[in-house]
C-alpha cells in the first residue's frame, strides 16, 4: 500500500529547498549585477555594452573582433561580462559608411551606443516641375510647387509641411527644430543642442563621467562646429544624428561627442540645400532640380 | 460540541449575517485577501517607479522561489501519480474482504439544476457499475423546484429506470425562495440530505454511523471501485467520524471534446488537488467529497448562505470539532466533465466564470480567522499554521502568475533612464526569462502524467489529437494569468469591496461525437 509522502520526507525536501534558494539568492543577485569569476578565480564587476543598429545586416565589431550581426528581429545587441576598461567598436555594413567609437566600459554599467551608417550611394529620385496626370494631360507637379516654396523658407520655419508659409525671424535658438525632447539649432557656424525633457532622463551625451557618482549633465551642449553651416535638421527618423549643409556638400554627425565623433558625407556637391518633410523625407536641391533622397 | 450548542457564528456566509463588531471585524477580515493582492500588485509598480533597483531584486528573487516552488511541487505531483496508479490497479475488494464492511452504506447525493438526461443517466450508470453492492449504496437525486417541470421529469425518468437497482432511490425537490439561503449547491445537498434522512436511514433503522455521504457534481462518473476504496479507507482511518474524504477530481469525460485552454485548465486543477493529496495537513475538500453521515449530522450538513460549500463543510467541521479534523487523501480519481460550451468563445467564457468561482472559496479566509478569534480551544499554533497556508493559499493565487509573467517587465518600464543603464536592468529580462524557461521544463512532467490518465481516443479521432495534447501544455503561461490569476483577482477584489459573488451553474455539455 502505498503511502502519501511522510513528514520526514517533505520535511527534508523543504529544508533541501530553502537552502538552495539561501545559496542561489545571492549568486543570482550577484550575477545580475555583473559579478564574474575571472580566469584567476578572483570576482570581478563587469560592465557591459549596448549597441543598437536600426539597420539589419550590421556587423559590429568589439576591438576589431567581430561580436555579433543584426538582423530582421535583432537590432540591439548586449555585449556583456566585459572587463572595465576602454573598448573600440566598430559596425560596418556593406554599402554604409562604417561607424567607430571609443568607449569606457564601467562596473555595474553599460554603455550604450547608437551608430548610425549613411549609404555610399543614396538614391536620388529627381522631383518634375510638371507630371502627367491619369488623363495623360501635362500638369504642373504641386509637390515640385511646394518644395520650391519650402527652399525659399529658412529650414526652421515652424511647420515643416509642403504648403507654404512664411516665419517671424527671431533668435536662432527660437527657431530650434525640436524632435523627442531635444531640440537643434545653428548660431555662428555652430550646431546646438538642447535637452528639454527632466535632467534625470537626459541621454548619456549631454552629461560628463556617465555611470560615476560624478556625473553632471548640461541642458546645452556643442555639436558641432564649422567655417560655414547652412541648413540643419535632425537626420530622418532620428534624434541624435543631425544633418548640415556646408558649401561641398551635405554631412551627417551625432550628439554623441565621445571620440571619434562621426561626420559623414550623404552627398558632395557645391549649393546644395536640402529640407526635411515630416521627419522622414528628405529632399535636396542644387543648381540642376530637386531631389528626393532615399535612404 | 453537539449541533444545538454551535455558536451564532457557526455557520456565517458573509459579515452583513452578523451584528456590531462582530460585523465589522468580519467585513474587515472579508477584505484581507484583496487587499494583499491588491498591495503586492500596486505595490511593485511602486517600487519599480522609486526603487527600481530594489524591485529588480525583488523579482529576481521571486522568479527563484517560484522556480524552486514548483520544482518542490513536482515531487509531490509525481508521487501523487504513482500513488494514484498504484490505486486504480490495486484490487480494492481484496482489500476490504479481510474487514467487516457489509454494514456500510453510502448514501449519494447527485444535485442537478438543469442538466440534461444523457449527463444524469451517465454519473447514475456509473455508480450502478461501480464494484460495490448496489443494494448498500443509497441514491438521491437533489432537484430544485426553480428548475421547473422539466427537472423534475428528467428525476422520474431516471428514477424509473435506476429506482429497483439500488438499495434506496430518492427525488427531493429543494423549495425555492427559502428566507436565508443561497440558490446553489449548498442549499440543495442540505435539504437532499435532511430528507434522506428521514425517508432513507431512519425509515431503514440504518445507524447514522454506518453511512458515508458522497456529495457529487452532476457530471461525476464513478471509477470502478470508488466505493471500495472509499470504504477501506473509512474502516481504517484512525478517528474516523473526525475525516473526510476526498478523490482525485479528473475531467475526463469529455477532455478529448474540449478545447486545449479548457483541457489545460482542468488538468492544472486535477494537478493541484493531486499536489494537495500528499499534503493532507493542507488538503480541504473540493467539489466531488465523502463524509460521514454521522458527522454531518453532528455539524449540521452544508451551508446554505454561501458559495463554496464543498470547502466550507471541511471548515465547519474543522471549528466544530475544535481543530481536530482532517481530510483522508484517497488518490483514487473520479471524472466530471472539463468546460465545453456550443462555441469556443463561449467555453472560454464558462472556463474564466468556473474559475473565479473556486477562487471566490476565499470567502472560507474570513470564516477561518474570525472562528479563530473567538475559539479559544483550537491550538495556537494550528491556528498559525492554517492561517499562513490560507493567506499564502490565496495570495499567490492572484498574484504569482501576473508578478512573474507581466511585472517582471515594470523596472525597465518604469525604473528611469539612470536604472536602464545599469547592468542589472539589462541581465533581468534574460535572468527572469531563463528561469521560467527551466520552470516550464516541468511541463514534461505534466504533459506525461495528463496523457497517462487520459481515457482511450475515440476511433473517429487521429492521432494528431494525440499530439495536441501535449502540445497545449505550451498554453500554461497564458492559462495560468487569464483563468488563474485574472479570476482570482476579480474574487477577492469583489469579496473585499462586499460585491458578493451568487451560485454559477456550470453548463454542462459534452460536445457532438464525431460521425
Amino acid at each position: 500500500m502505498h503511502q502519501p509522502l511522510s513528514r520526514r520526507k517533505r520535511l527534508f525536501y523543504l529544508i533541501v529547498f530553502i537552502l538552495l534558494f539561501v545559496i542561489l539568492i545571492p549568486v543570482v543577485a550577484f550575477y545580475s549585477l555583473g559579478y564574474r569569476f575571472t580566469k584567476n578565480w578572483q570576482i570581478e564587476r563587469t560592465g557591459g555594452i549596448y549597441v543598437y543598429s536600426t539597420d539589419q545586416g550590421a556587423s559590429i565589431y568589439l576591438d576589431g573582433t567581430l561580436n555579433r550581426q543584426t538582423n530582421f528581429f535583432v537590432r540591439g545587441v548586449f555585449i556583456s561580462d566585459l572587463t572595465p576598461r576602454t573598448y573600440q567598436i566598430e559596425v560596418t555594413r556593406a554599402s554604409s559608411t562604417s561607424w567607430k567609437k571609443t568607449v569606457t566600459v564601467l562596473s555595474e554599467q553599460v554603455t550604450e551606443a547608437y551608430p548610425f551608417l549613411l549609404p555610399l550611394d543614396p538614391g536620388l529620385a529627381t522631383v518634375t516641375p510638371t507630371v502627367v496626370d491619369s488623363s495623360g494631360a501635362t500638369v504642373t507637379n504641386s509637390q515640385y510647387t511646394g518644395l520650391v516654396a519650402l527652399f525659399k523658407l529658412p529650414n526652421n520655419s515652424p511647420v515643416k509641411t509642403l504648403a507654404t508659409s512664411t516665419a517671424a525671424t527671431t533668435s536662432p535658438e527660437a527657431l530650434a527644430i525640436p524632435r523627442q525632447n531635444i531640440k537643434i539649432w545653428k548660431q555662428n557656424n555652430t550646431i546646438f543642442a538642447e535637452w528639454m525633457g527632466q535632467s534625470q532622463d537626459s541621454p548619456f551625451y549631454f552629461c560628463k563621467n556617465v555611470g560615476m557618482a560624478s556625473t553632471t549633465c548640461e541642458s546645452t551642449i556643442t555639436v558641432y562646429q564649422a567655417p560655414y553651416i547652412g541648413t540643419v535638421d535632425f537626420y530622418p527618423g532620428r534624434n541624435d544624428v543631425v544633418l548640415f549643409s556646408t558649401k561641398d556638400g551635405i554631412y551627417a554627425t551625432e550628439l554623441d561627442n565621445r571620440p571619434p565623433q562621426n561626420i559623414d558625407p550623404l552627398i558632395l556637391g557645391s549649393n546644395i540645400d536640402f529640407r526635411e518633410v515630416s521627419g522622414d523625407q528628405l529632399f535636396i536641391k542644387n543648381s540642376a532640380g530637386i531631389y528626393q533622397v532615399n535612404l | 460540541m453537539n449541533q444545538t450548542e454551535t455558536p451564532y457564528y457557526f455557520h456565517v456566509g458573509r459579515a452583513s449575517d452578523l451584528k456590531g463588531s462582530d460585523r465589522a471585524l468580519y467585513r474587515f477580515l472579508e477584505m484581507i485577501p484583496g487587499l494583499l493582492a491588491w498591495i503586492t500588485l500596486l505595490g511593485t509598480v511602486v517600487i519599480s517607479y522609486f526603487t527600481p533597483t530594489f524591485a529588480a531584486f525583488f523579482i529576481i528573487a521571486f522568479d527563484l522561489y517560484w522556480l524552486l516552488k514548483t520544482m518542490y511541487l513536482s515531487i509531490h505531483l509525481r508521487e501523487n501519480w504513482r500513488r494514484t496508479r498504484y490505486n486504480m490497479k490495486l484490487d480494492w475488494r481484496k482489500m476490504v474482504e479481510p474487514l467487516k464492511y457489509d454494514h456500510i452504506y453510502h448514501l449519494v447525493l447527485l444535485p442537478f439544476y438543469d442538466e440534461s438526461l444523457d449527463l444524469l443517466d451517465q454519473s447514475i450508470s456509473s455508480i450502478l457499475n461501480a464494484d460495490y453492492d448496489p443494494k448498500k449504496i443509497l441514491m438521491v437525486l437533489a432537484t430544485e423546484e426553480r428548475a421547473g417541470e422539466k427537472a423534475v421529469r428528467t428525476a422520474a425518468t431516471l428514477k424509473e429506470k435506476y429506482a429497483d437497482h439500488f438499495g434506496g432511490f430518492l427525488i427531493t425537490k429543494h423549495p425555492k425562495n427559502i428566507e436565508g439561503e443561497m440558490p446553489g449547491k449548498g442549499s440543495n445537498i442540505t435539504y437532499a440530505a435532511k430528507e434522506a434522512r428521514k425517508s432513507l436511514l431512519d425509515a431503514k433503522n440504518i445507524p447514522y454511523e454506518d453511512v458515508i455521504v458522497s456529495a457529487l457534481d452532476s457530471d461525476t462518473s464513478m471509477y470502478r471501485s470508488y466505493f471500495l476504496c472509499l470504504t477501506w479507507h473509512f474502516l481504517t482511518a484512525p478517528d474516523r467520524y473526525h475525516v473526510s474524504y476526498q478523490p482525485v477530481p479528473l475531467y475526463n469525460n469529455n477532455i478529448w471534446q474540449a478545447p486545449a485552454f479548457s483541457r489545460v485548465v482542468a488538468s492544472s486543477g486535477t494537478f493541484w488537488q493531486m499536489i494537495q493529496q500528499e499534503r493532507p495537513e493542507k488538503l480541504a475538500t473540493f467539489s466531488s467529497h465523502s463524509i460521514p453521515f454521522k458527522t454531518l449530522h453532528e455539524i449540521g450538513y452544508w451551508q446554505k448562505n454561501m458559495v463554496s460549500e464543498d470547502s466550507r463543510i471541511f471548515w465547519n467541521a474543522f471549528m466544530f470539532y475544535d481543530g481536530k479534523y482532517r481530510v483522508v487523501p484517497l488518490s483514487y480519481p473520479v471524472s466530471m466533465d472539463a468546460n465545453l460550451a456550443v462555441s469556443f468563445w463561449q467555453t472560454l467564457k464558462n472556463i474564466y466564470k468556473q474559475q473565479r468561482r473556486w477562487a471566490w472559496g476565499s470567502e472560507n479566509l474570513p470564516y477561518i480567522l474570525f472562528n479563530f478569534i473567538k475559539n479559544p480551544r483550537i491550538k495556537f499554533t494550528k491556528k498559525v499554521r492554517v492561517m499562513f497556508v490560507q493567506l499564502e493559499g490565496y495570495w499567490s493565487l492572484s498574484t504569482n502568475p501576473l508578478l512573474i509573467f507581466l511585472l517582471g517587465w515594470l523596472p525597465l518600464i518604469l525604473g528611469g533612464h539612470r536604472f536602464n543603464e545599469t547592468v542589472l536592468s539589462y541581465n533581468l529580462p534574460y535572468i527572469t526569462r531563463d528561469l521560467m524557461v527551466l520552470a516550464m521544463t516541468g511541463l514534461i512532467l505534466s504533459a506525461i502524467i495528463a496523457i497517462s490518465f487520459l481515457p482511450p481516443m475515440p476511433p473517429e479521432y487521429r492521432r494528431r489529437h494525440k499530439l495536441f495534447m501535449v502540445a497545449q501544455w505550451i498554453f500554461v503561461p497564458f492559462t495560468i494569468v487569464v483563468f488563474g490569476a485574472l479570476p482570482g483577482l476579480d474574487a477577492q477584489t469583489r469579496l473585499m469591496i462586499g460585491k458578493y459573488m451568487g451560485f454559477w451553474v456550470t453548463p454542462k455539455h459534452q460536445g457532438e461525437k464525431k460521425a
